[in-house]
């Protein structure tokens, strides 16, 4: 599961999820720009998920299928916190 | 029931080896619940922010306190609340509910200048520091403290001045609290400032360390829209960042069983990748863990 292979897509990912999020962490954006940054970063995490099974030749329906989900099950949690907290 | 929960969460033969909460269905029916619980929680939070908001405590008189703990810790002379440009705050705070806009400069193009100069205040410099979603007075100073041009304001040595307005109502769809700093200094200001300044030497000013009974802090007697004091039964913002913390929490520890139990058996499962997902949630757990209330303009 993690070999040599693998380590540089993780290593990509940690490091967009890791500013978006610092971008999410800023306080002088505003709210739609906090929301729009949590879309972008959700909808990445689908892409990248897509892409990294695509080049071990494993993507498939199901696949995707659950990338998406995560990915509204994360928006939402983050979405739901931006709201209410900020 | 103990049958069916271990369905639900651990790997076994009933849910094909892998937790039934992170099947296809359940994520579906999870985020279906999610949304139902959020619908149900802005609905109690707008109609009923006694019982599920947030509990505020903001004052004018704390707020120019923190701000002037800040000035005085770089040798900056500390700042004057100024009546007028209390009223000024307090126009654009009511403009800002009225236009529901959340910016220095309104739809209709009216600057934070209007209002200073519509409150009868003759300024020769003058600022502007918004924030919006605090439920404390610390917090907004060290935001704008935090935030570089913020802090070029809050540090200026061109104010002499400050006034607050600190109003609740509806922006953008939500409740808040808004808090309005307007910064200013006007020819008379700056030239007593300077002849004090003269006057003092190297004195050092020192504030005590609460806002009341400070000599250097004048007592609002009467103002309106410079202090919200709010209680709410259920912390919003706590309850929210707990369903949150909860639910990555559960997700998290279901992704690393899940993986553990399919290396240990050596099963190999077309599904998606198990380090993808909690780096993801991972990352969402840290948010939870970091975000602070409220945002700064």
């Amino acid at each position: 599961m993690f070999t040599k292979k693998h380590i540089l897509y993780y290593i990509i990912l940690s490091v967009i999820l890791l500013f978006g999020l610092f971008l999410l962490l800023q306080k002088n954006l505003s709210s739609s720009m906090h929301i729009f940054i949590a879309l972008l970063l959700c909808l990445f995490y689908v892409i990248w998920g897509i892409v990294h099974h695509r080049f071990n030749h494993s993507v498939s329906a199901r696949i995707v299928l659950e990338y998406v989900l995560i990915g509204i099950v994360g928006f939402l949690i983050l979405n739901f916190l931006l709201q209410i907290v900020l | 029931m103990k049958a069916w929960l271990s369905h639900l969460f651990l790997p076994q033969d009933s849910n094909n080896h892998r937790a039934k909460i992170l099947h296809h269905q359940s994520l579906a029916y999870l985020i279906i619940i999610f949304i139902a619980i959020q619908i149900v929680f802005f609905r109690i939070n707008t109609s009923s922010p006694q019982v599920l908001g947030t509990t505020t405590d903001i004052s004018a008189q704390e707020l120019l306190h923190y701000s002037n703990i800040e000035r005085i810790k770089y040798n900056l002379s500390p700042l004057t609340l100024n009546n007028s440009l209390s009223v000024a705050s307090e126009n654009k705070a009511k403009n800002m509910f009225q236009f529901n806009y959340w910016a220095h400069f309104s739809p209709t193009g009216t600057t934070p200048w209007s209002f200073i100069k519509a409150a009868g205040y003759d300024y020769v410099y003058a600022g502007e520091n918004l924030a919006r979603g605090f439920t404390d007075s610390q917090s907004i100073v060290d935001a704008w403290m935090n935030s570089p041009t913020h802090r070029a304001n809050q540090l200026s040595s061109n104010y002499t001045d400050v006034g607050y307005a600190v109003e609740d109502g509806t922006l953008l769809g939500e409740p808040t609290t808004l808090v309005v700093e307007m910064f200013g200094s006007t020819t008379q200001s700056l030239a007593k400032l300077n002849s004090e300044k003269n006057a003092l030497g190297a004195t050092t000013i020192v504030l005590s360390p609460t806002p009341e009974g400070t000599g250097l802090i004048p007592t609002l007697v009467g103002s309106v829209g410079t202090k919200m004091v709010k209680y709410s039964f259920i912390n919003s913002i706590l309850a929210s960042k707990t369903i949150a913390f909860a639910l990555l929490s559960m997700l998290i520890i279901l992704l690393l069983l899940d993986a553990v139990f399919i290396e240990k058996k050596k099963i190999y499962r077309h599904i998606g990748n198990h380090i993808d997902h909690l780096l993801f949630f991972s990352t969402l757990l840290f948010f939870v863990l970091l975000i602070g209330e409220g945002v700064i303009l």
